[in-house]
């Protein structure tokens, strides 16, 4: 299975992020502050990437934290795990900030957050950073298997919040067609993580 | 539970995943996965694998205020969350629907209202574009200046600079779409009012014949503090459905565009209210400073 929780060196005595989506449904505040270390940087990072924006990167951040503290009890843990569950709350908020604001709004200079300064505080262990690291390289090579015109409409959706329907105009391609190539380059996506052992 | 496999949107679900669906096919799915528990389990599988994506992402971590306004927003929300519902769960998205008849009956209504406004409207409309342009030129001063600064203290001066380039695209946005719902000679024009006592805040709000662009404008109204802005509400049935915020400068005064995928005659209300922003975000007004009816 693709995507289990990336924590595998969460000591005997931590929560675990059921545990802790548990206590924030129960309204634990500490729960939550601890659940937010734990996922601060992927939320922050994720919004960033796609908004270009820190000022809202950081409003989305704090917007995403808040609907899991007052969602948390929605959440399902038979049908899911936390980590998908708190990314895509993210991916969702996110998109809907660049759909509201896509025909208002030029967004900035993609290259300007590169100037940023990389994990400026809280940064996680080293061995972290590796196991990061290398689930990172696993992903995009990943990527790098789908062909052109797939890899181009998963990088549409996911990172520039394009419908299917948006995507097909964009491109000048007839919806279906669109839709065929998001549902090919999904399902191998989720073919060549598994094979190559993401976890 | 759904049974008949012809009634599954398998042809939908990875779309859901990636949030790539349109509003009505997203609640297509939203709607089956409440019973159907393959299709969910399908969806949780493809939610993992663009959760992968995800981490692609290059990694930062975010300054610390960001904690320390999540945890004052979260004492915040607790007496609020009991009493405001959650808006709908895209605002900016789902307002689709066939809705004739609904043009030809605000039309009707508004003909009395627009004639009474619409001198005052045009007065105020030129007044805040020439307010609009003159702070694009202040930003712009201040965009030069930045830039001049680059060269002594570069990293300081890269962040205000991309932060005064981003102020003035918005504006210029704002701009372009405001002339551009104002040029339209089928526009409506309503005053908001204000409801808080001894208030002098007041606003128009402006948009086209089909309801789908619009433009609030307001005066008068106080300027708030860091982490704290004006949300625009869409009202319908006691649904509140968040539409935008607002920033409002030191003179007290702000301008909205308001771009939606269907018409604003959807709804009975247009309302703005003052608050943090994070508690806009998940459906929780504070003060509900300017109203108006949409008849």
């Amino acid at each position: 299975m693709v995507g289990q929780d990336p924590r595998p060196n969460l000591s005997p005595d931590e929560p675990d992020d059921h545990q802790l989506l548990e206590r924030i449904a129960a309204k634990d505040r500490d729960a939550l502050n601890i659940l937010y270390s734990r996922y601060m940087t992927p939320v922050y990072s994720l919004s960033l990437h796609m908004l270009k924006q820190p000022p809202l990167a950081e409003e989305v951040t704090q917007d995403v934290f808040l609907n899991i503290w007052l969602k948390a009890a929605s959440f399902n843990a038979s049908r899911g795990n936390p980590r998908s569950w708190i990314m895509s709350v993210t991916h969702h908020r996110v998109v809907d900030v660049i759909r509201a604001r896509r025909r208002t709004y030029t967004m900035s200079d993609p290259e300007g957050y590169e100037t940023l300064e990389r994990l400026p505080s809280s940064e996680p262990s080293v061995e972290s950073q590796v196991t990061q690291s290398l689930d990172r390289e696993r992903i995009v090579r990943a990527l790098a298997t789908l062909p052109d015109n797939q890899r181009e409409v998963i990088e549409l959706a996911y990172f520039e919040g394009y419908s299917q329907s948006e995507m097909a105009e964009l491109l000048s391609q007839p919806l279906g067609t669109i839709k065929t190539r998001v549902r090919l380059a999904m399902q191998k996506l989720r073919t060549t993580l598994q094979e190559d052992g993401y976890e | 539970m759904a049974t008949n496999s012809q009634t599954h949107p398998h042809d939908l679900l990875e779309a859901f995943a990636l949030d790539a669906l349109d509003a009505d096919e997203e609640q297509t799915v939203l709607d089956h996965i409440e019973g159907c528990l393959e299709c969910a389990s399908v969806i949780e599988e493809h939610l993992q694998t663009a959760t992968a994506l995800a981490f692609t992402a290059p990694h930062f971590a975010p300054p610390e205020r960001v904690r320390a306004s999540l945890l004052a927003a979260v004492d915040l929300s607790q007496p609020e969350a009991e009493r405001v519902s959650v808006p709908r769960r895209r605002p900016s998205r789902g307002w689709g629907g066939a809705y004739s008849g609904l043009g030809r009956r605000w039309a009707r209504a508004l003909m009395p209202v627009g004639a009474v406004a619409a001198v005052a409207v045009v007065a105020v409309v030129i007044a805040l574009n020439l307010q609009i342009s003159g702070q694009m030129d202040e930003v712009q001063t201040e965009n030069n200046l930045l830039r001049r600064e680059l060269g002594q203290n570069e990293a300081a001066a890269a962040a205000q600079l991309a932060s005064a380039s981003d102020t003035v695209e918005q504006m210029q946005g704002n701009l372009q779409l405001l002339q551009h719902t104002l040029a339209q000679s089928d526009n409506q024009s309503l005053v908001m009012n204000p409801m808080l006592a001894g208030s002098d805040a007041w606003g128009v709000l402006v948009f086209s014949g089909d309801g789908t662009m619009g433009v609030i404008m307001a005066s008068e109204l106080e300027p708030l503090e860091e982490g704290h802005g004006y949300h625009v509400w869409l009202m319908e049935g006691g649904q509140r459905t968040w539409a935008g915020d607002m920033q409002v400068d030191e003179h007290g005064w702000g301008a909205i565009a308001l771009d939606m995928s269907s018409s604003m005659t959807d709804f009975d209300t247009v309302q703005l209210s003052r608050g943090p922003l994070a508690l806009a975000a998940v459906g929780i007004t504070g003060d509900i400073v300017l109203e108006v009816s949409l008849p």
